[in-house]
């Protein structure tokens, strides 16, 4: 050691350090830094133990994008979290073919839209969920003349929207848009309820 | 020889054309974008932090996610992400999501060039084949008993030489740990440069007869 530490209760590593060097800061307090250089070979065993310990016991990011899905989804309908649940937990193969497990940050960006949109909006009306096979989120909208399909897709958000005209025939357009840009979602769900007569990326 | 990915950190420092004073740096916008961008992760509004030096350049705005394994800090002059310890697919794809969200949804000043440092530890199917493959760097006439490699690279698609280096693990018996450093110019960095980063890495180790497997455990 460079420095005489105090006597230490207890050390935490959060982590590893990008290039594995034993050598860098303790803060104590929050306010002090103390430079610490450690004798590699009486403690590299038992540090890569701790290193091992702390991967595998530890959360990962997935789980806790998982662990945050569903915090958020206890703000919606017994039912939406349910059926979030559901596509949380669907494996590889879910359709007895090829089809992806749901990516966690996806699920994530469907439950954190759908409770900003229930927050939002006066009346809201819950979507139908289904996966897709590539690991995506289908929600599914219909009422009488108007029908939206938004799907969670790689680079943000694909909707569909189909009206049916006063003849009986069947409008259809289409959009992209940023998975962040909650306003242009709530303009899709606002044109569904004929609160916007034109589809809204027109 | 084939070898598994088993955890993976990214460190990305993107540096501003030119330094923003404070009251050029937008930090309300900037936090407003950040919460919409992440609070689908958790990202709580009380989490955003801005740090105020002074007027000039001494300023920040920082958050971290997924218990301190991703930190996101906003400087005069760069805007530093670190995401740490991916273990699979998924975490992957989180930390690909988390970096395309900052440079599509938050207002950045004109970037001048990102730094990219990725790091691995990957394992052989073995100790013995690690140790037979990682025999080639060692001479053990002139008692160098273990060694590694620095590479630099050009692959396909990638516009700049990647620096690679490879070295036996501290943390897996059976381990070998992997380095990439490559810069990017000017442009804001996407999920199709990000594809083809990744595209780029598991070339450069191919190079050196280390090749990834595939399938691996989502």
């Amino acid at each position: 050691m460079n420095a005489t530490l105090p006597e230490l209760g207890h050390t935490d590593f959060t982590g590893l350090a990008a290039r594995e060097k034993l050598t860098g800061n303790l803060p104590f307090g929050g306010t002090t830094a103390w430079v610490f250089e450690v004798n590699l070979p009486a403690v590299a065993e038992p540090l890569n133990r701790l290193h091992r310990r702390a991967f595998m016991s530890g959360i990962t990011i997935a789980e806790s994008v998982q662990k945050t899905t569903v915090e958020t989804a206890a703000s919606l309908s017994a039912q939406l979290r349910q059926k979030i649940n559901e596509l949380a937990a669907l494996e590889s193969n879910w359709d007895g073919e090829t089809a992806k497990p749901v990516k966690p940050h996806v699920l994530a960006d469907v439950a954190e839209t759908l409770k900003r949109l229930g927050q939002q909006t006066d009346v809201f009306h819950e979507p139908f969920l289904a996966p897709t096979f590539d690991g995506f989120v289908q929600m599914e909208w219909r009422e009488d003349k108007r029908y939206l399909d938004i799907e969670a897709v790689e680079k943000g958000w694909a909707a569909i929207g189909t009206m049916i005209g006063s003849d009986g025939q069947r409008h259809y357009y289409t959009a992209e848009f940023e998975r962040n840009d909650f306003a242009q979602f709530a303009n899709f769900y606002q044109w569904l309820y004929g609160n916007e007569l034109i589809w809204p990326s027109l | 020889m084939e070898i598994t990915t088993r955890i993976v950190n990214v460190a990305i420092e993107s540096f501003f054309k030119k330094p923003l004073l404070h009251k050029e740096a937008r930090y309300d916008e900037v936090a407003q974008r950040c919460w919409e961008a992440f609070s689908s992760y958790g990202l709580k509004p009380t989490q955003i932090v801005v740090r105020f030096g002074d007027l000039a350049f001494n300023h920040d705005l920082s958050f971290m996610l997924f218990n301190g394994n991703g930190t996101f800090k906003f400087t005069s002059e760069k805007v530093e992400i670190h995401l740490q310890n991916a273990v699979n697919r998924k975490d992957y794809e989180v930390v690909v999501d988390c970096i395309t969200k900052v440079y599509e949804h938050i207002p950045l000043p004109e970037i001048s060039h990102t730094l990219i440092t990725a790091s691995a530890q990957t394992t052989a199917a073995s100790v013995d084949a690690m140790q037979q493959y990682m025999m080639r760097f060692a001479n053990p006439a002139k008692q160098i008993v273990h060694g590694g490699a620095i590479v630099n690279v050009l692959c396909k698609g990638w516009p700049q030489e990647i620096r690679m280096t490879v070295e036996r693990s501290l943390v897996f018996p059976e381990g070998i740990f992997f380095t990439w450093q490559t810069t990017f110019p000017e442009k804001k960095l996407s999920r199709d440069v990000l594809k083809t980063l990744d595209d780029a890495c598991e070339e450069a180790a191919g190079k050196i007869d280390l090749v990834f497997a595939k399938n691996q455990a989502e």
